[in-house]
């Protein structure tokens, strides 16, 4: 089974000018004003305004029938991190329980999805994974697992996280300069995608299709061999592209080791470009206006942390 | 679509560090303990799991309160596989939990804001939500699949769905499914900041109910296809007949009063076991204490099954976060193994606007292999039911749900 890309949206600081944006990477104001429902609003958290606009502009572009009846997938590595942060700080400067109640709903992982599922009025199931760096590779992997079991044959999945620059000023200022250090390093933007992807093979498709997706435990990312990929139902040849994706910390084999590893020629192998912005927990970002100039059409994306790695399979439609 | 059958169990909750213990505790109607302390300076009672409970793990990085729960728990149960562990590790992992490290990210936040030096911490690997999946995968050498759900209060029961499908399409083979939460600071003031917390103990479905106790609590299951199990002649403790998931799409906070969106998340169940209400035998409940959950929870079963018994565990191990889908999971499939509906544990009168059959004390004798749904739901409604049973008594085939 494929699952075909239908519809695409996001809202990543990419697609807003410099002056609308904090370093190039923080949006300054989310522009849910006249998009997402009033009473909402106030109550939502920095994320779920990015993952509701990235949802509605992808449900809007594969023009379902009912558009705002499917499942949803959602993926983020640090949900309302924002809100956690400063509920926390409420938590310690107060003697008695003084929490808003609103930053209180917001410290849920799942907020984001439930507030999406509000504002669609969206009472088909959600779910949402939050495994880090990894997460937008799982939800894949479970639209791959709940659609052939269940009626449906769409899914709704969304992916990425907040960035706030000035989490590295704050980071300074509690002397935790190895993380504000990395997260320089890593060039991160503030970014969700959103994919409307059908396991109908009738659904014409201009943005090609996810083929495969999971999250492996491996005693070490040494371990990873074309058997193991095999095992897992990846199937790669001479025309497949390896992109490797660093993650926040992770030991990916190098481009030569993998290349003995999967026996595949070292210039098909890829490192991702580090010096792209990139959302924090997608590869899926960058997908919607990916390498199609660069004539690759069978893409083995692989990412890992720990010992953990993902593998996303996606193909071009030509 | 392959059966799907539990093979294996393991529990950690306030009143029980195994599921022998678990298992006889709500046999005995212990009575719960619920203790107020100071510990996250609120005036409440809540329900801590004793340091007895859980094995400290050999490797002093191993600090993680969520990670110690579900390594217990865990440990347990793969034990039921005996000897044939070591030739069949899982190729699946699926943790649901609510906070993950959240405990761990707590209290470094907290010494840096009091200016004290905080102990060593490592955000990516502790103090994610992922940090306990991967703790666990690497304590039980676990080589395959690994997953992380947080649906808040339904992550354990949404990790139990996912492991079943896996299993039913025959994609994993042994997948440990379930998870929980230690509790943790944020949790415990933001539930009493939404006013949903009890100031004496939770009650569920009784008159005077004022709201949750939370708890700590963890609970895994074994999930393996069941021709497998039936073909080696081994032994399991019940079959995943059906389960469905769902959402209401109404508040963050609370849930429809008339509770049509369980109602239809129950109704799909049954679809999906094939069964109709009449074919259910008990159904262990959410049941948290609060006023509008329990409320609505019990419109939804009064308007499907008005005359099945139903119960709730919550005032006996608290409302255990990320946790409770798999500990009631594992407390319905107790009344499979012991077929008896045990009794609902709360003090008080039965609430007039919750018109369900409680269980009264003593339990209630239930039919040979009966089937039994367990319900678990979100504070914000996104749902999950699954309903057990043992395939010698197998459903007559589809009749079509009733409204």
């Amino acid at each position: 089974m494929k699952l075909n890309i239908i519809g695409i949206g996001a809202c990543q600081a990419d697609d807003f000018e410099e002056k609308d944006l904090e370093q190039s990477s923080t949006i300054k104001v989310i522009p849910v004003r006249n998009q997402m429902p009033k009473h909402l609003i106030s109550s939502s958290g920095r994320l779920a305004k990015l993952a509701y606009l990235a949802g509605l502009k992808a449900l809007e572009d594969a023009k379902l029938k009912s558009p705002y009846n499917l499942t949803v997938a959602f993926a983020s590595g640090l949900s309302e991190i924002e809100s956690l942060r400063k509920a926390l700080v409420q938590i310690h400067d107060s003697k008695e329980s003084e929490l808003n109640p609103i930053s209180a709903q917001n410290t849920f992982f799942n907020a984001p999805a439930e507030i999406l599922s509000i504002a669609l009025n969206n009472s088909y199931p959600h779910i949402t994974f939050g495994h880090s760096f990894l997460s937008a590779e799982m939800a894949v992997d479970y639209a791959f697992t709940f659609l052939p079991i269940h009626d449906y044959s769409e899914i709704l999945l969304i992916s990425g996280d907040q960035f706030l620059v000035q989490w590295i000023d704050t980071l300074n200022y509690f002397k935790q300069n190895e993380y504000s250090e990395l997260l320089m390093e890593k060039t991160y933007q503030e970014g969700v995608s959103a994919f409307v992807l059908s396991s109908e093979p009738s659904h014409d498709t201009n943005y090609g299709s996810f083929v495969n997706s999971c999250v492996i435990h491996l005693p070490g990312t040494e371990s990873l061999s074309k058997t193991i990929l095999g095992i897992y139902g990846f199937n790669i040849n001479h025309k497949t592209i390896i992109m490797i994706r660093e993650g926040f910390r992770d030991k990916i084999p190098q481009a030569k080791e993998l290349s003995n590893i999967l026996n595949i020629p070292q210039s098909n192998i890829h490192v991702y470009n580090t010096d792209e912005k990139q959302s924090m927990s997608s590869p899926l970002s960058n997908i919607a206006h990916l390498d199609k100039d660069k004539g690759f059409d069978d893409i083995l994306f692989i990412s890992s942390e720990y010992n953990d790695i993902a593998i996303l399979h996606y193909q071009v439609t030509r | 679509m392959k059966g799907v059958a539990v093979t294996g169990l393991g529990v950690v909750t306030s009143i029980a560090g195994n599921v022998k213990d678990f298992f006889q505790s709500i046999e005995n109607h212990i009575e719960p303990s619920f203790t107020k302390n100071h510990r996250f300076n609120l005036d409440i009672p809540l329900a801590q799991v004793k340091a007895e409970y859980f094995t400290q793990p050999e490797k002093d990085t191993f600090d993680h309160p969520t990670g110690r729960l579900c390594l217990t728990a865990a440990k347990e149960c793969l034990s039921d596989l005996g000897d044939l562990l070591s030739k069949r590790k899982p190729d699946a992992l699926i943790v649901g939990t609510a906070s993950g490290g959240l405990n761990l990210s707590e209290d470094y936040v907290f010494s840096l804001l009091s200016n004290e030096k905080p102990k060593d911490f490592n955000f990516s690997a502790q103090g994610m939500l992922s940090a306990t999946t991967r703790l666990l995968a690497e304590a039980l050498r676990i080589r395959g699949r690994v997953m992380t759900i947080s649906t808040a209060c339904s992550s354990s029961s949404n990790a139990i769905a996912l492991g079943a499908m896996l299993v039913a399409e025959g994609r994993c083979e042994r997948v440990l499914v379930g998870g929980g939460d230690a509790l943790s600071s944020t949790a415990v003031h933001s539930f009493h900041a939404m006013g949903l917390t009890d100031p004496l103990s939770s009650r569920p479905f009784a008159e005077d109910r004022q709201g949750l106790t939370l708890g700590e609590g963890v609970g895994f299951l074994l999930l393996e296809p069941l021709d497998l199990v039936l073909m080696e002649n081994r032994f399991y403790y019940a079959e995943i007949l059906g389960y469905a998931m769902g959402s209401e799409a109404y508040s963050i906070a609370t849930v429809k009063e008339s509770g049509e969106g369980i109602k239809s998340v129950m109704r799909k169940a049954l679809r999906s076991a094939h069964l109709s209400p009449e074919d259910i035998d008990f159904i262990n409940a959410h049941g948290i204490g609060t006023k509008e959950h329990d409320r609505s929870e019990a419109q939804a079963i009064h308007g499907l099954f008005p005359y099945v018994p139903v119960a709730s565990i919550k005032g006996l191990v608290g409302h255990c976060f990320g946790g409770s889908g798999a500990i009631n999971a594992i407390a319905s499939i107790y009344s499979i193994l012991n077929q008896k509906a045990w009794t609902n544990f709360s003090n008080g009168l039965n609430a007039l606007d919750c018109p369900v059959n409680l269980v009264q004390k003593g339990g209630t004798p239930l039919k040979k292999r009966p089937f039994v749904m367990s319900n678990s739901f979100s504070i914000a409604g996104n749902s999950c039911s699954i309903i057990f049973g043992t395939p010698d008594r197998k459903p007559k085939g589809l009749y079509g749900v009733q409204q």
